[in-house]
């Protein structure tokens, strides 16, 4: 079945990165066929979180930092440097906010800094369901 | 066409490989998504680059056996259209 397939390590070592190379027959499928299926988690359910979830800025696990304009959190002497947000930001303000409107109460250099540092947010961090939830498709 | 497209960071991905499809979770969206032929290998050879679907249709008869008698930039234009609709390509301005 497999007789099409090359010997040879580089397959193997693919594998190790997560990618498979396929080296052979690729299926390229139909314009119209659809090629990818999607599993949101429950969070995304409720359009009401979207609105009301909120994001601090910075989260508990950067308490105090300030957030530079690239959005990573920094110490409260870096030049350039914004201070933490004097208030959570819903996820309503987050989603026009990314869609070019500052966040209430910033500049729009500030706003950009914030949402930058949104963007980084990881699973596990203060405001990273929220900010998750705002990125579901439709 | 100049309209570009580049995949989602490879740092927010991670990918898992079933029998026939690929799973691919988006650490920014928290979606997992299941992939068919030919999203994983078109998501494989953007690499990070900026590319138009004629750039990655390329590089897809490269490195793939494909039929010949197909539009494959009319098929990866769709696919990256959907993928882009989900979160895992962005268009870039060319």
């Amino acid at each position: 079945m497999n007789d099409d397939l090359p010997s040879g390590p580089s397959a193997e070592s693919d594998l190790n990165k997560g990618i498979v190379t396929r080296r052979r027959a690729l299926m390229m499928g139909a314009v119209t066929a659809s090629a990818v299926v999607s599993i949101k988690p429950a969070l995304a359910q409720t359009a009401g979180s979207v609105l009301n979830c909120e994001i601090p800025v910075p989260g508990n696990h950067a308490s105090g930092g300030y957030i530079a304009a690239d959005g990573k959190v920094v110490p409260s002497d870096t030049p350039g440097a914004y201070p933490p947000a004097g208030r959570n930001f819903t996820g309503e303000e987050v989603r026009r906010a990314m869609n070019g409107r500052s966040l209430p109460g910033t500049s729009r250099d500030q706003s950009e800094a914030y949402v930058n540092y949104i963007r980084r947010l990881q699973s596990g961090q203060s405001g990273f369901t929220c900010y998750a939830s705002l990125q579901m498709p439709r | 066409m100049t309209q570009k497209y580049r995949a989602a960071a490879q740092d927010d991905l991670i990918w898992h490989e079933l029998d026939s499809m690929t799973l691919l979770y988006h650490r920014t969206s928290g979606i997992t998504h299941m992939l068919a032929d030919p999203a994983p290998a078109i998501l494989e050879v953007m690499e990070g680059l900026s590319l138009t679907a004629a750039e990655i249709a390329a590089q897809l008869t490269a490195r793939f056996d494909i039929e010949s008698d197909i539009d494959a930039e009319n098929i990866v234009i769709a696919r990256l259209e959907e993928l882009s609709g989900l979160g895992l390509v962005a268009r870039v301005s060319g």
